[in-house]
């Protein structure tokens, strides 16, 4: 919930006044990143005739009483008059409905590094992103997807079409929204001739290999116990700790690593980066990164909450999206973060990112 | 008319005779789907729609579904067996090695829980595929399985001396500050999606060891 750090009951109605510009700080994170919390707002007061959807809007809420900054998601006539229905950017649903009386104004700007950012530069605004950004999606993809029949497959996480002959795949006829595809050598051809979007990872596996879709921890106990050389197929995230390059060159055959491994010390990634073998479409990263460390898969969150409860310094992992909170400063993180990798955005103030670029793990990739 | 088949966890058709399977004209909102080897050319045609993942059993091969402990499995069954285990497997104490070696090789769709490593390397060496994750958790942890609520209560009951395992939805209570979860809880492990205000969230992040899942912020 982003709201108003400084109105209380009491001042109830001071935010209307006769002045018809305002200004009050913000907590929270919902508006997250137009808006990050401790942040200056200025709201011009407005009349609901001349909001629009997509506007931020400050409004008033009774139960429990505060102030909320949010997006105008749409105002509806009811028995009761107009209400207005808003959400944060971060947030999942939409917040309880609001009389007309309780909005105060429009958000028409930030202050932010010293500046006045108006709302038409704060609504361009980019924030830091290290790799792996989505992009857009093809516009004739589209339009062809929504002339085409119903799919044949439309939303499975991992589509495991090793069992199945080269002519049930062909007939297969439109199959889309899938994480991860895995086929066999005899039914590779078959599946490119058909329908195919929104496929995340296609992966052919040669018969007889391991596969682990995920998330998979190999010791150097595992490699030493193994009576046959390993061949193994990783689509996800490979952590190894504890393995010498000894472990890699006897007990390995080879990788095919489609995501991300994680590996303790730079001789066993060297020793391993000979064994990978990586298909045309496929890539991997080889990340150096202590074997004992934090892992948040998924969405994450970093704050100064978080790192303060840290007893100690920590190294951290997040497969997915990061959001560092505005309030979280450089020197916490330089006292809390031994190394740190992310492996989708980071969307971080300007004051944290190079102190997080400084304890990056190493990573070497395809 | 054909028949729609939705909202379910898991459909098994194995059993399913092929008359009433060729009926299916659409199969929706399952999370598994599980078959037998014969009719995979009849399935595949099927519309499917928000079908996380279809899963093959041969007929050597024993499922096993839900929340399971390694040691139990092996209670439970004798001489040679090949498992399929569709859920979260818990290695909470050693087992011996002539027990593991009846495991002629096992599929894991889902988390491993494990206390011993020992255990663990000796199960991994015998698995053909895994799906998820292998995480370390310590000895007697309380575990949170399913849909529940982190409440005061149940802080002031934990008063920061028991781990976690929580598998399945949390939600943060409102009335729960950040505060009273650092001083309350000690390591968790958090598998599945995790409900509160964005205060309470972070501050039960803080406490996670590893984490999975989405995150829900409630107004």
């Amino acid at each position: 919930m982003l709201s108003v750090a400084t109105k209380t009951k009491k001042d109830n109605n001071s935010t209307k006044g006769i002045f018809p510009l305002k200004s009050v700080r913000i907590t929270g994170m919902s508006m997250y990143p137009k808006l990050l919390s401790g942040e200056q707002v200025f709201v011009m007061r407005t009349a609901i005739k001349d909001l629009e959807k997509g506007d931020i809007i400050l409004v008033r809420r009774h139960d429990p009483f505060r102030y909320v900054v949010h997006r105008l998601r749409n105002i509806k006539y009811t028995e009761r008059g107009l209400t207005v229905i808003t959400r944060g950017d971060a947030s999942d649903a939409d917040d309880p409905a609001v009389k007309e009386d309780d909005v105060v104004g429009r958000v028409i700007g930030v202050w932010r590094e010293d500046r006045m950012v108006w709302l038409k530069e704060l609504e361009e605004m980019s924030y830091p992103v290290y790799i792996n950004d989505d992009s857009e999606e093809d516009p004739d993809k589209i339009r062809r997807r929504n002339l085409s029949n119903e799919p044949a497959i439309d939303g499975m996480k991992v589509l495991d079409l090793r069992k199945f002959k080269p002519k049930d795949v062909k007939n297969l006829s439109t199959v889309t929204n899938i994480q991860t595809v895995l086929l066999n050598t005899e039914n590779e051809q078959a599946w490119k001739d058909g329908w195919r979007e929104k496929i995340g990872k296609t992966v052919t596996v040669p018969v007889g290999l391991t596969v682990f879709t995920g998330q998979v921890d190999i010791s150097g106990p595992l490699l030493r116990s193994l009576e046959d050389r390993l061949q193994v197929l990783v689509v996800g995230q490979m952590f190894m700790g504890g393995v010498t390059p000894e472990d890699i060159d006897n007990k390995v055959d080879y990788v095919m690593l489609n995501g991300h491994a994680f590996i303790d010390n730079k001789e066993t990634a060297a020793a391993l980066k000979k064994k990978l073998r990586v298909g045309k479409e496929q890539s991997y990263y080889l990340v150096i990164m202590p074997s004992v460390h934090v892992r948040w898969l998924g969405k994450g969150f970093l704050d100064q909450d978080i790192l303060k409860s840290w007893e100690s310094r920590r190294s951290l992992v997040v497969v997915g999206p990061l959001h560092v909170s505005y309030d979280t400063t450089s020197e916490l993180i330089e006292q809390k973060i031994d190394v740190f990798f992310c492996s989708s955005k980071v969307i971080c103030p300007p004051h944290c990112k190079e102190i997080l670029d400084e304890k990056r793990a190493v990573v070497w990739r395809s | 008319m054909g028949v729609k088949t939705s909202d379910m966890p898991i459909l098994d058709l194995r059993q399913w005779p092929l008359k009433s399977f060729r009926e299916i004209n659409k199969i929706e909102n399952v999370r598994t789907i599980v078959l037998g080897p014969e009719i995979l050319s009849t399935y595949l045609p099927i519309p499917k729609r928000n079908v996380r993942s279809h899963l093959i059993v041969e007929n050597h091969e024993q499922l096993l579904s839900g929340q399971m402990d390694l040691a139990d499995i092996l209670v439970r069954t004798t001489g040679k067996i090949s498992l399929v285990v569709l859920g979260h497997l818990f290695i909470e104490k050693p087992i011996p090695v002539e027990e593991l070696e009846r495991i002629a090789s096992i599929r894991i769709y889902g988390q491993i829980f494990y206390v011993c490593s020992d255990t663990l390397v000796a199960l991994q060496s015998k698995c053909l595929h895994h799906q998820g994750q292998t995480l370390e958790i310590e000895p007697d942890s309380e575990r949170w399985i399913g849909q529940r609520t982190l409440d005061l209560e149940t802080l002031r009951r934990l008063a920061g001396k028991v781990n976690i395992v929580n598998i399945g939805t949390l939600s943060i209570s409102e009335l729960v500050t950040p505060e009273d979860i650092h001083r309350n809880l000690r390591k968790v492990t958090s598998i599945g999606e995790l409900k509160g205000s964005q205060y309470n969230v972070t501050a039960f992040m803080g406490h996670c060891t590893r984490r999975l899942g989405t995150i829900s912020l409630v107004s």
